[in-house]
Order: structure tokens, then C-alpha cells, then sequence
């Protein structure tokens, strides 16, 4: 871990909703440094837009504490705290034109100077020619980038972004990712970004906070925690996996597939996580312990093949050089170590 | 998805409402409770046994009976009228459908009195009828008249409900039902009447509510029901004690219909939106037969609840004397502004932080100050007038016979109108917009002026209007409350038929016209804005 001091720091949040037992948000603890970009991950109904607006002050925790450059401003309005907020939706005042909108975040400094200073916001995301138009007349890109300027106009301290990039279509939401966080990173912005994709969070994110039902499962930098996964929640949300069943011993452990390396010298029995881009298939000569080819699925860019072993089904994923046709007996040669998980189950 | 994922998506509780919403709500509700609580008092002043002879007595059964004969009267003839309209205009291949659907509204732009008015006018020894057919033709009045005059102005009512859910229902039930077997009869009462269930029901509770609270027509057509015992009562007896009794039944009548509709209602939902585009409602062929009907009865529809009154109005407009008193027209026209358009203003200042309240802070007590504005609404109106008087009377007896108390009771009787378009810009108006202006600096208070107010300006500015050009045709508030010798268009019409002045009447009936019919096209535009709405939501 880092010894850089927290820049903004969660302990043990909670919140129940008054109509059900349900804790949306159970225990939340994070730690947040300066500049860096953070996400938090996990399916829809696992509390991360709660932990959101707990953050932003528009709900008051039940329990714990949020402390923002080492103040404790848990109990601070929203509009004290100097944290910003894109939302899903960008919430665009429609009854001002995006200049004014801009304008609205720049209320502390002296009205004359408001309009230029907006201008070079605007400037800033590239929106210059569209100050005079209202925002329902601007596109979803648009609006997303002038949301985003109004809320950097107020210099927050911490920037929120609530699932920011879920209304665009898939090719626009690539580029705005990547221009926004280039944007972010050039201003040294501390950033939370709220996502249930993961594959945004992996690309856009420094390190994610994975979370599932109010809990935070594992967090780390997004690699590392792909790689190896702490439990079978974390594992299969990150990504397609194989889960495995085995008995270890020392740094091997004994599955249906036969004997797999493991990433931690243990013992006795393991839930192992593989994933299927770090198998290779190859011919099987009879006198090993082999799987059968039963399908294989073809998605353009990759395949992926079916191989049974007894009761056991692993996926495998292959580059067009593949050729194996169904029914064809196999081995796997396995070229990184399973994951050991830890047997709490999500 | 889990029943347990979903509870995370309900409106989680918000931070509790800010006091500068709490406190007007709660005045509101006063106001609109407090008055009502004097007519209970001022029941109950008398003894025991005098209120058990009142209510026992024969005469009051007579208007019960009457009230509720004419009551399902009304819903029987509007039902009859309503049911066929909708079809036809959803779903029959009759040509210009949108025409006759907007000429099927129109109705609702000649309010019940003006219609009794009209009617009348036909009839008798110097109406249009008489005059035109050359024989005499009798004035409808009593049971039949009021039935007409009644239905003809309420049906719209119910044709609008039953139109809308024509066109909603989704046709994939009825092919799947004709697909399952069913004759086209039997799919119409088992999957289509179901459907139609909620909007028949609501459209019968407001005509039943309309005609509980209606006092223009059945004065005029003299048919003795409760409204118009109370009005007799009124004007002719000092005893207020069985006046304050016979509001109390209005009341409770109108309690009663509301309750009935909730339970008949009962707590089935609307079906689930079925996935996939909604293929278009099947319009199909009539029979030829069918089809001569269907124009007949349009034709004949529209030629009695629209030829016939504008012929009458035309015909008496004609016959206005000449010394005709203008300037008592003009007066009574500014009269009418003068008391509506601070209604309209104060009846937006009741609603707006009820209805922000129930949306944006859900809580049981805005549920019940929302309660609280609807029931200002059913409140027949002369029961609601009347408690005002006794209200004035005793708690500010400085402003009895003012016309302040008038302005006040129109807020009371028709803030719940100001609500709809009110609530279509409140739920337009995002609460993420005022949540970003707080983050961005704004306090609670800053965040609703700079944010959500202006989102709220043009529907408050039609919830203005609608209230507006009620308020100017209103007669039972305006009749019980209005200082003496204030008379407005109402007022100066009733007064005129009522004595027989038919011409002179003719005037002011057409000014009202003038008003009522700019609200129904303001009526049929917020219709269909709303319904755009609610499909977005």
C-alpha cells in the first residue's frame, strides 16, 4: 500500500432504507488518494450510486463517517462540501443555455468575470461553438461534455460521476471515455466513477472498488485484481472464469482436469479460478488424462471451445489458429496459476 | 432480477422536506379542513331529537331519492352516449375521426346552466321551437329536463376517459383471446370491458360528483333535489340549522361516491407494458349497417349537445332588446376577472408546495395534504360555500359578505385543478437538477429558486389558466358568497332565467361561452401533454 496520506476517507458507511431491512450500503470503508481516479464496480442494486450520494451529502449516513482532506465533513450539506457531480442523466438546467449552465457553477466569483471564465470551459471540452444553444438541442455527447464542464467550473475538490458514459451509444462512448479522462488526468482531478461495466472500469479506472450487495468485495488496481480475484463474486464478475474445484497441496493442486499449478502454497480443499485466455488447447496422445472437445462457439475476434472432463465443463478461449473439430479428445496446458479463492460465497 | 435487487431501485427515503415547503402545505390543508369543520359544528348546534326529526323527515328522503334518481340517471345516458362515441372514434372507419373526437369534447364548453339555459329557451311560447315549428312546444323542465341538460354537458367527461383507454389497450390481448376461441362478443366483455374498468369508473365518479354538485341546471329546470333544497333553503328560511344539514349529506354523498369508486376499483393494476412495439389498434370495417347507425347517432349527438344550444343562444341573442344594459355586461365582466384571477393565482400558491411535497418528499403527511386538496375539489360546491359562510361568521365575521372570502373558497374549490399540469412540470423538472445545483454551492433554498422554480413556469402558467376560466363560469360559490350586489357573468345569467329574461340572459350566456370554450381547448391540449409524459415515464 501506498504511505501517501488519504485525500478522502470512508469509515464504515451505512444506510437502510426505511422500507425494507435491505442495508443498501453495509459497511463501507475507502480510501481515496489525491489525482487518483477511482472506481467503484458491481451490479445494479449493489449500493455504489448510494455510496455515491452519501459522498455528495444527499443522503445522511445511518453510521460511520466521511472525511474530505482530514475534516470530517459527514455531516455537511452537499453544498459545503466542494464535491462535484456528473450524473447519469447530466441534469443540464433546461431552462439555461449551456454558457449559463457553465455560468451557474462560477456564482463566487465577481459576475463579470463569470462569462469569460465559462467560455474557457467551454473552450476546454471543445464546445465553444454551442454556448448560445439550450441544452436539449445539443447531443448526448455534448451534453455529457458540458456537464462535465459545469461541474470542473466549481473547482471541486472530489469529482463524482455517476454511470456518466451509460447513455451513449457504443461507438461515441469509447471516445468520450477517453477524452474525458485525459481531461481528468491533465487537471490532476481526484475522480469516483460509478460503473456496472466492467470493462470501463478495468480501462478508465487507477484502481476499482469492487462491490456487491452493500459490501466492498476487493479492491486494487484494476490488473491485479483481474488477475487474482479473492473470491468467486469478484472472479466471475470481471470477467468469463473457470470455476474449479481441487485438492491442494504445497503449490499444486489435483482437479477433474488433472494436476494445475495454484498461486499460493496451501492445502486441503480449493475453489480455483482459471480463466479461459490463460489455457492453451493441444492434441491429446492417449496415454493422458484428456477432455473431450464437445463445442466450440466462434465470435469473430476469438473463439471459445467446450471441453468436458467428466462432469466438469471448462471454456477455453483461442485465437483463429485453433482448429480442433468437436468430439476431438484434448489437453489443456495451463500457462498461468489458478486463483485460490476464498470460499465466501457472494 | 431478485425481489430483493429491486427494492434498491424505490425512491430511497430523501433528506426530509425543507420547512419552506412544509409550512404553506400544512396552511393549505388548514384552510381548506377549517372551514368545513364549522359546517360540522354549526350542524351539530341543534339538539339531539331536532337533528333525527330532520333527518328523518319525508322530505328530506324525497331529495335523496331525487339527488341519487338523477345521479344514475345522468351515469346511465352518458354511459349510453360515451360508450359507443369511444368505440367508434377508436376503432370504427369512420371518416374524420379526430374531428368528431374534438367535436365529442366540445360539450364541456357549455357548462350545465348555460346548456339548462339553452334548452329552455327552446321551448315554451316564445322559444326557438315555437317559433320555428309554429306549434307550441313545452319547456323541458323537472327530471328530464335536468337529465338532458345534465348529460349532455357531462358525457365528455366520460367519452375522453374511455377514448384514451380504447386507444391504450394494447390489441395483442384481444388477438390472443380471439386466437384462444372467443366470438368478438365475448372478447369485448371479457378482455376489452376489464380493461375499460378504471377509466369507466373514474369518469362516472367526476359526472356523479358534477351532478351531486351541480346547482345552475336543476334551479333552473326546478328539480328538487339536495343542492337546490339547500339553495331554496337558503335564500328562503332563517333556519340554518336543517341549511348546515342538508351541505353535511351533500358531503357525505359525495364521501360516499368516492369511497364506492375505491372499492370498486378495488386494487388490480394496469397490465404490464408488453414487450416490444405496440402494433397499431386494429381499425376495422362496420357493417354498412352499422356504419348508417353510427352516423346517425354522431349526427343526432352533436346536433342536440351542439346544434341546438348554439341555435337557441343565436336565436335569443337575436331578440336582446335595445335598451339592453351594457354597461352592466362590462361591469359584471370585470367583476368576473376581478375575483378570478386572484383564485387562479392563490389556488397555484396552495398546490404547488402540496404537490412538491408528494412527489419529491414522499411522506404520509404529504399524502394526506394531498388528500386534503382533492377533497377540496369533491366538496359539492354549495356545501363548501356554505361553510365558508358559517366559517366567516364566527372566525372573521370582518370579512363575511367581503369578496375576499369569495376569492378564498374558489382557492379551496379548485386548487386541486391547478394540480395536473403542476405535477407534469414537477416530474419533468428533475430532482437531479436541484441535487447538481447543491453541489454546486446552493442551498436548499437557492437550489428552488434558481432550479426548480423556473422549470415549473409554464405549467404553472396552465394551471393558471385552467383554474381562471373555471373560476369565471363558477355560479354556486358566486352565488352563496358573493357581497351583495356583486354580480358576475354567472350570476347575472342565472338571475335573468331564472326570471324569465331570456334575452337579456342571452349576453352574458355568451360570454361565458367565449371563456369556457378557450378552457376546453386548453383542457384537450394538457390531455394530451400529459399523456406524452406519463409515456415517457
Amino acid at each position: 500500500m501506498d504511505c501517501r496520506d488519504a485525500y478522502l476517507k470512508t469509515e464504515a458507511l451505512a444506510k437502510t432504507f426505511s422500507d425494507g431491512a435491505l442495508a443498501a450500503v453495509r459497511r463501507i470503508s475507502l480510501e481515496i488518494r489525491r489525482s487518483e481516479i477511482f472506481c467503484l464496480l458491481g451490479p445494479s442494486g449493489c449500493g455504489k450510486t448510494t455510496t455515491l450520494r452519501l459522498l455528495a451529502g444527499f443522503e445522511k449516513p445511518d453510521a460511520g463517517k466521511i472525511f474530505l482532506e482530514g475534516k470530517d465533513i459527514t455531516d455537511s450539506p452537499p453544498e459545503a462540501r466542494n464535491i462535484g457531480i456528473v450524473f447519469q442523466d447530466y441534469a443540464l438546467f433546461p431552462h439555461l443555455n449551456v454558457l449559463e449552465n457553465i455560468a451557474f457553477a462560477l456564482w463566487s466569483h465577481p459576475r463579470k468575470a463569470r462569462k469569460a471564465m465559462a467560455k474557457d470551459f467551454l473552450e476546454m471540452v471543445g464546445l465553444s461553438d454551442f454556448a448560445s444553444y439550450m441544452p436539449h438541442e445539443i447531443s448526448g455527447g455534448q451534453q455529457q461534455r458540458a456537464a462535465l464542464a459545469r461541474a470542473l467550473a466549481a473547482e471541486p475538490k472530489i469529482l463524482l460521476l455517476d454511470e456518466p458514459f451509460s447513455g451513449l451509444d457504443t461507438r461515441l462512448r469509447q471516445s468520450v471515455r477517453e477524452e474525458t479522462r485525459n481531461l481528468l488526468r491533465e487537471r490532476g482531478t481526484t475522480c469516483i466513477l460509478v460503473t456496472h461495466d466492467q470493462e470501463e472500469a478495468m480501462s478508465f479506472a487507477d484502481r476499482i472498488a469492487l462491490m456487491n450487495e452493500g459490501l466492498i468485495e476487493q479492491t486494487g488496481v484494476p490488473e491485479d485484481v483481474y488477475a487474482a480475484p479473492s473470491n468467486p463474486f469478484v472472479a466471475q464478475f470481471l470477467g468469463r472464469t473457470n470455476l474449479i474445484e481441487g485438492l491442494a497441496n504445497g503449490l499444486n493442486a489435483d482437479t477433474p482436469i488433472g494436476i494445475i499449478p495454484i498461486d499460493k502454497s496451501t492445502s486441503g480443499h480449493v475453489l480455483l479460478s482459471l480463466r479461459p485466455e490463460h489455457i492453451v488447447l493441444e492434441p491429446a496422445n492417449s496415454s493422458q488424462q484428456s477432455g473431450i472437445l464437445v463445442r466450440r462457439e466462434f465470435k469473430g475476434h476469438d473463439m471459445t471451445h467446450w471441453v468436458k472432463f467428466g462432469d466438469t465443463d471448462i471454456q477455453v478461449d483461442t485465437d483463429f489458429t485453433c482448429t480442433f473439430d468437436a468430439g476431438t479428445p484434448v489437453l489443456l496446458r495451463i500457462r498461468k496459476a489458478a486463483t485460490v479463492l476464498s470460499r465466501t460465497e457472494p | 432480477m431478485s425481489s430483493a435487487s429491486l427494492a434498491f431501485y424505490r425512491r430511497p427515503a430523501r433528506l426530509s422536506a425543507p420547512w419552506f415547503l412544509l409550512l404553506p402545505a400544512l396552511f393549505t390543508a388548514l384552510i381548506i379542513c377549517l372551514p368545513l369543520l364549522y359546517l360540522f359544528l354549526r350542524a351539530l348546534h341543534a339538539q339531539p331529537d331536532v337533528i333525527i326529526e330532520m333527518l328523518v323527515r319525508s322530505r328530506t328522503l324525497l331529495l335523496l331519492v331525487n339527488t341519487l334518481g338523477l345521479a344514475g340517471g345522468v351515469l346511465l345516458v352518458t354511459t349510453i352516449i360515451a360508450l359507443p362515441l369511444a368505440w367508434i372514434t377508436a376503432r370504427g372507419n369512420i371518416p374524420c375521426k379526430n374531428v368528431i373526437t374534438v367535436m365529442g369534447a366540445l360539450p364541456l364548453a357549455i357548462p350545465g346552466y348555460v346548456m339548462a339555459y339553452a334548452l329552455i329557451g327552446i321551448g315554451g311560447h316564445y322559444g326557438l321551437a315555437t317559433h320555428m315549428l309554429g306549434f307550441y312546444v313545452p319547456r323541458p323542465e323537472g327530471y328530464w329536463g335536468a337529465l338532458l341538460a345534465l348529460s349532455l354537458y357531462t358525457y365528455p367527461y366520460l367519452f375522453l376517459n374511455l377514448r384514451t383507454a380504447f386507444s391504450e389497450l394494447d390489441p395483442r390481448h384481444e388477438n390472443t383471446a380471439r386466437s384462444l376461441g372467443l366470438s368478438e362478443f365475448k372478447v369485448f366483455t371479457r378482455v376489452t370491458l376489464p380493461h375499460l374498468r378504471p377509466a369507466l369508473l373514474s369518469g362516472w365518479l367526476v359526472i356523479a360528483l358534477y351532478v351531486l354538485g351541480d346547482f345552475g341546471t336543476v334551479a333552473l329546470m326546478r328539480y328538487d333535489v339536495l343542492s337546490y333544497a339547500l339553495y331554496t333553503q337558503y335564500i328562503g328560511a332563517f333556519d340554518r340549522t336543517y341549511t348546515a344539514w342538508l351541505g353535511l349529506m351533500l358531503l357525505a354523498l359525495a364521501v360516499c361516491f368516492i369511497v364506492c369508486e375505491h372499492y370498486a376499483l378495488g386494487t388490480r393494476q394496469k397490465a404490464p407494458p408488453a414487450l416490444g412495439a405496440k402494433p397499431p389498434s386494429r381499425s376495422r370495417p362496420l357493417h354498412p349497417i352499422a356504419f348508417v347507425f353510427s352516423v346517425i347517432f354522431i349526427g343526432i349527438l352533436f346536433f342536440s349537445a351542439l346544434g341546438l344550444p348554439i341555435l337557441s343562444l343565436a336565436y335569443w341573442l337575436a331578440q336582446v332588446p335595445a335598451g339592453f344594459d351594457y354597461a352592466n355586461l362590462f361591469y359584471s365582466l370585470m367583476r368576473s376577472l376581478g375575483a378570478a384571477i386572484p383564485a387562479a393565482v392563490i389556488c397555484i400558491c396552495m398546490t404547488l408546495p402540496v404537490m412538491l411535497l408528494r412527489i419529491r418528499y414522499e411522506s404520509a403527511l404529504s399524502k394526506f395534504t394531498e388528500r386534503v386538496l382533492y377533497l377540496g375539489y369533491a366538496v359539492p360546491p354549495l356545501a363548501l360555500a356554505l361553510a365558508f359562510v358559517f366559517f366567516s361568521l364566527n372566525v372573521i365575521p370582518a370579512l363575511y359578505q367581503s369578496v375576499w372570502v369569495l376569492i378564498l373558497a374558489y382557492g379551496v374549490g379548485f386548487a386541486a385543478l391547478a394540480s395536473g399540469p403542476l405535477r407534469t412540470a414537477i416530474l419533468q423538472a428533475s430532482s437531479r437538477h436541484e441535487e447538481a445545483a447543491r453541489t454546486l454551492g446552493r442551498t436548499p433554498r437557492q437550489a428552488f429558486i434558481s432550479v426548480t422554480l423556473p422549470a415549473l413556469r409554464r405549467g404553472a402558467v396552465t394551471s393558471f389558466i385552467l383554474v381562471f376560466l373555471v373560476v369565471i363560469k363558477e355560479l354556486p360559490i358566486t352565488f352563496l358568497l358573493a357581497p351583495t350586489g356583486y354580480s358576475t357573468l354567472a350570476l347575472g345569467m342565472f338571475s335573468h332565467t331564472n326570471e324569465g329574461l331570456l334575452a337579456q340572459a342571452a349576453p352574458f350566456a355568451c360570454a361565458i361561452l367565449l371563456f369556457s370554450g378557450l378552457s376546453v381547448v386548453i383542457l384537450l391540449r394538457s390531455l394530451r401533454e400529459a399523456v406524452s409524459t406519463n409515456g415517457k415515464i
